[in-house]
């Protein structure tokens, strides 16, 4: 009867043993996928990016929150992280033989966490690169020419993350034949006190982005001066143009997963990865009302995008 | 042996995520993607949170400047023509209201209407007057209208609705825009705005000087000054400060245009009636983190009304009394007596303190705590007694993004006012986006209105050789009125044609519903009683389309199948199992501009039959009416940056007078010419 009782607590354990061993199994063989896509927030902005890839590439790959990558970091050959704070999550625990390609994020936070984190001395810029979704300088200052052929002054405001570009803003606003006119904001400033003398003096203003918390201060009152001072704004978003500027150029969620999804099969056939780039596929939306009240006549939409493609 | 090791590595990868994840939050809320990518505000009438249209727990209604234009409104009720389910309408040539889906008199109370986030609601009137508010509609850059109770997130006067008129801001005008107008019903006015930026801080001055004859038949006429300043400045810039002042001074002619009983048959009793309004509002908002902003407002209102009191040969004529020894005793006995009793001051005084958070990308609220103090004199409505209230109302509006396709909204609010009025309403919101283009939402609230302050303090009668006579007493019991409303709307994005469908289906019952009550026995006076009750269950669709750079068009049309079920006023008409509101109602608004110099646009209107109420019963039917309105405008530009417009607006073009309100009202064909020049 002993034997009986032993044999079946046997049993019982083995049963339990074989569960849990598969349950492992099936754990490690969703980790053993050659390509990870970590998501900063599993919100539909994010989804969009990875649908885009998904079709632009013939490679599976699989999808983790950033909150159960642990299941991936084992044995993925690359890593795919959509938005900074995926970027940064995966850097801080990848190996040296994996590879991660940051995109969706700006290219100022890939800067700073590379900083952070110091992982140029863990990876070589073969296995680390990224794809950004703000767009060049140098071809928002085109669009500016494009809108305002006969314009001299050029301005913009720089804030704590984007007073760096000021030597770069100066010289492309110079090849573009424009008077570039900046300044800096800092927290403590009053922002009508500085927009205003470099917006009455622009032909153009450029806005550029900075961190969440100056755009949201900064870009109403740019919206305001401007319009008031009859000066065309070139925005960074979609949002911006629907609240009030001429013109905005920026990359759609489906463009910066389209790229996204060219790069993945580059790696798979080169085994390395090209180096961080702007994004090739890129969109203009246009305020027809706000052009109106200023009296500006646009170029049609696609003159202006095979003018920016054109001189990539 | 791998399977451990593989624990025991994914273990300790764990350890070093959940340390890295605690510095991710720093940069998530500094610098990310989210910098890009967040949403300029487009609407905060709906939760005072920046919201999207497709965020929003509630349909929403917005009019811009152009719009507003293109309208040609003379008065600012005319611009809520073109919001669905909305009534706007002319009580009499200097008198109006609006609604949405209330079964209402002359005195709309179900509707928080307000100027830049200020009520101007008059807790003496237990309504608002439009005609005191300081505004005329070109001050006003975009008006946003919550179709659905936002009790929620602006206390009882939300009932139904809430309407904010946001002015225009004084960096988004010229530095001087002079117009002036002239037109039907004698009607001529200036209006005037200067606005000007030094050291950093903005600040406009505006004014307006507008009068007119009324009608013809009334000559209902009206004559008003107004001036408003704001200042705004951000002395930092993560801190905005707004202030604004402003006084209304001047007369409406007001009256009752239908049959009275003791009115003769043909004249109708007008009263001139004085006011002076003054307010005051300063706002600040500040960001205290990424994640925290605190909004504070403060407001103060003054209104001053004072009907005249009428003659002893007026009073013969339009009453009983038929000596003029009676007249004169009776006035004698009733010095402060007015025969509409719209008579009194009242001030207000809120101050709001909120505090929006945002813990985490898919989850944001917004926790605000209101005080309201109320005070109102009226001998007229009161019997000389200075009634004061406080109030306080605590709300709290949050929105949760469950799943990338589910927006929930859900917002409480808790009000008081004494210790034994209470007010608690919910409302919860479901958004779900089938695509991009396309979101459903599911609404469901339940909201409570406090009796305001007229409906349980009214107390007024007459002096007599005999003693005093009341006509109507408090009733201090009153409970709150309620509302459940529940509705599906879908909005979609045809985007390749810009333009956009927004259909709601809503159905609403209205219970306890506050109406004068008289008992059948004799000299017992009227009192207010929660003796109504009415549902409402309809469609409304909006649709907008901008075909191109020169044309716009936008329709709305309502439904609205309306239906009192329970209706008792005592010995007065009852009226259960009827319809009051118009059942069907359509705008339509083209605007076109053929030429960069021409604007053409033209307005279509169609509403069906209505029974608006008086203090017992209702009103004769006003009939269905259509009335068509064209805006012809051309600009010049000169030197300088100047620019001179001048336009035609011609309203009810066909001219085919119709019925609006009192059934003596009526409203013809009216013209009115604008000249403006303004200078940037």
């Amino acid at each position: 009867m002993n034997g009986y009782v032993r044999l079946k607590v046997s049993l019982k354990s083995f049963f339990m043993t074989l569960c849990i061993l598969l349950v492992l199994c099936l754990s490690i063989i969703k980790s053993y996928a050659a390509v990870s896509v970590v998501l900063s927030e599993h919100t539909q902005t994010y989804l969009n990016v990875v649908s885009a890839m998904e079709q632009n590439s013939d490679h599976p790959v699989q999808v983790y929150a950033i909150s159960d990558q642990t299941q991936s970091l084992a044995s993925s050959q690359l890593f795919i992280a959509i938005g900074a704070r995926a970027c940064q999550s995966v850097l801080a625990a990848i190996q040296s033989h994996q590879s991660l390609f940051c995109t969706f994020l700006p290219s100022q936070a890939y800067e700073l966490i590379l900083q952070t984190t110091q992982a140029s001395l863990r990876l070589s810029q073969e296995h680390l690169s990224a794809l950004f979704l703000d767009q060049p300088l140098e071809r928002q200052i085109h669009l500016a020419r494009l809108i305002q052929p006969d314009a001299e002054f050029l301005g913009t405001l720089l804030g704590p993350n984007s007073h760096h570009l000021k030597p770069h803003f100066d010289a492309y606003s110079r090849k573009h034949h424009f008077t570039p006119i900046s300044a800096r904001l800092s927290e403590s400033d009053n922002p009508v006190q500085e927009l205003t003398p470099i917006i009455e003096q622009s032909d153009v203003f450029l806005s550029l982005p900075d961190n969440a918390l100056f755009n949201r201060s900064a870009t109403r009152w740019s919206l305001y001066i401007a319009l008031r001072n009859k000066v065309p704004l070139i925005g960074f978003s979609a949002s911006y143009v629907d609240a009030g500027a001429v013109i905005g150029l920026y990359s759609t969620p489906t463009q910066i997963g389209r790229q996204t999804g060219e790069v993945l099969d580059y790696f798979m056939k080169h085994k390395h990865l090209p180096p961080p780039s702007f994004p090739n596929y890129f969109s203009l939306s246009v305020n027809r009302s706000a052009a109106r009240t200023l009296q500006i006549n646009l170029p049609e939409i696609d003159e202006m995008l095979d003018a920016l493609k054109t001189s990539k | 042996m791998f399977f451990l090791d593989s624990i025991s590595h994914t273990l300790k990868k764990g350890i070093l995520l959940s340390l890295a994840l605690i510095s991710l939050k720093a940069l998530a809320e500094d610098l990310s993607e989210t910098a890009l990518l967040t949403h300029i505000p487009v609407v905060t009438s709906a939760t005072l949170m920046a919201q999207t249209l497709l965020e929003a727990p509630s349909s929403v209604t917005i009019i811009d400047r152009e719009t507003i234009e293109a309208s040609g409104a003379q008065h600012l009720v005319d611009i809520l023509r073109l919001v669905p389910g909305f009534q706007a309408f002319h009580v009499s040539s200097n008198k109006f209201g609006t609604s949405y889906h209330s079964v209402n008199d002359q005195f709309p109370n179900h509707l928080e209407i307000m100027i830049d986030g200020r009520s101007v609601y008059t807790p003496l009137l237990s309504t608002v007057l439009w005609n005191s508010i300081g505004l005329l509609p070109q001050d006003i850059e975009r008006v946003e209208v919550i179709r659905g109770s936002n009790t929620a997130t602006l206390g009882s006067n939300a009932f139904l609705g809430s309407i904010n008129f946001i002015t225009r801001h004084p960096a988004m005008i010229g530095k001087t825009e002079i117009s002036t107008t002239f037109g039907s019903l004698n009607t001529r006015q200036v209006h005037a705005k200067f606005s000007e930026q030094n050291r950093g801080v903005f600040y406009s001055l505006s004014g307006f000087y507008t009068e007119n004859n009324g009608n013809n038949r009334f000559n209902d006429s009206s004559r008003r000054s107004a001036l408003n300043a704001t200042v705004e400045f951000s002395p930092s810039l993560h801190n905005q400060i707004t202030y604004r002042i402003g006084i209304d001074t001047g007369f409406n002619d007001i009256g009752y245009l239908y049959p009275y009983h003791a009115f003769p048959e043909t004249d109708r009793y007008i009263a001139q009636q004085d006011y002076r309004t003054f307010y005051q509002q300063l706002r600040w908002s500040s960001i205290i983190s990424p994640a925290l902003t605190m909004h504070f407002d403060h407001a103060y209102q003054n209104l001053k009304l004072e009907e005249r009191t009428p003659e002893p040969y007026t009073l013969m004529k339009f009453s009983n009394i038929n000596t003029l020894k009676d007249a004169q005793a009776f006035l004698s006995l009733n010095p402060d007596y007015k025969g509409y009793r719209e008579d009194g001051l009242t001030q207000t005084l809120s101050t709001l303190l909120g505090f929006e958070y945002t813990p985490a990308t898919n989850f944001r609220t917004y926790t605000g705590l209101q005080h309201r103090y109320e005070k109102t004199i009226s001998p007229a409505l009161l019997q000389q007694r200075r009634i004061d209230a406080n109030s306080m109302r605590l709300f709290n509006n949050s929105s949760l993004q469950l799943t990338p396709q589910l927006n929930l909204n859900l917002g409480l609010s808790y009000e008081q006012r004494k210790t034994d009025n209470e007010a608690e309403s919910v409302r919860l919101g479901a958004n779900y986006a089938i695509k991009d283009n396309t979101l459903v939402r599911l609404g469901f609230s339940r909201s409570e209105r406090l009796p305001s302050m007229l409906e349980q303090e009214v107390n007024f009668g007459i002096n007599t050789e005999f003693g005093y006579i009341p006509f109507e007493i408090n009733n201090t019991s009153l409970n709150s009125e309620r509302i459940n409303s529940w509705e599906i709307a879908a909005l979609h994005a045809f985007t390749s044609f810009n333009a956009y469908v927004d259909n709601r289906l809503f159905y609403e019952q209205v219970t306890r519903g506050i109406v004068t009550s008289k008992t059948n026995e004799a000299h017992q006076p009227g009192k207010k009683e929660n003796n109504a009750a009415w549902s409402n269950v309809g469609i409304e669709t909006q649709f907008k389309w901008e075909i191109n750079d020169r044309l716009d068009f936008l329709m709305n049309y309502t439904y609205l199948e309306n239906k009192t079920s329970e209706w008792s006023q005592g010995i007065y008409e009852n009226f259960p199992s009827q319809r009051l509101t118009p059942k069907h109602s359509t705008s339509i608004l083209i605007n076109w501009k053929p030429q960069h110099n021409w604007n053409v646009s033209f307005g279509h209107y169609q509403v069906s039959s209505a029974k608006w109420r008086k203090t017992y019963g209702t009103l004769e039917e006003q009939p269905s009416y259509t009335r068509n309105d064209l805006r012809l405008s051309r600009r010049w530009s000169g030197l300088k940056q100047s620019q001179v417009e001048i336009s035609l607006t011609l309203q009810n073009l066909l001219g085919k007078t119709y019925q609006e309100f009192y059934q003596d009202h009526h409203f013809g064909r009216r013209v009115f010419l604008q000249m403006k020049y303004s200078l940037d």
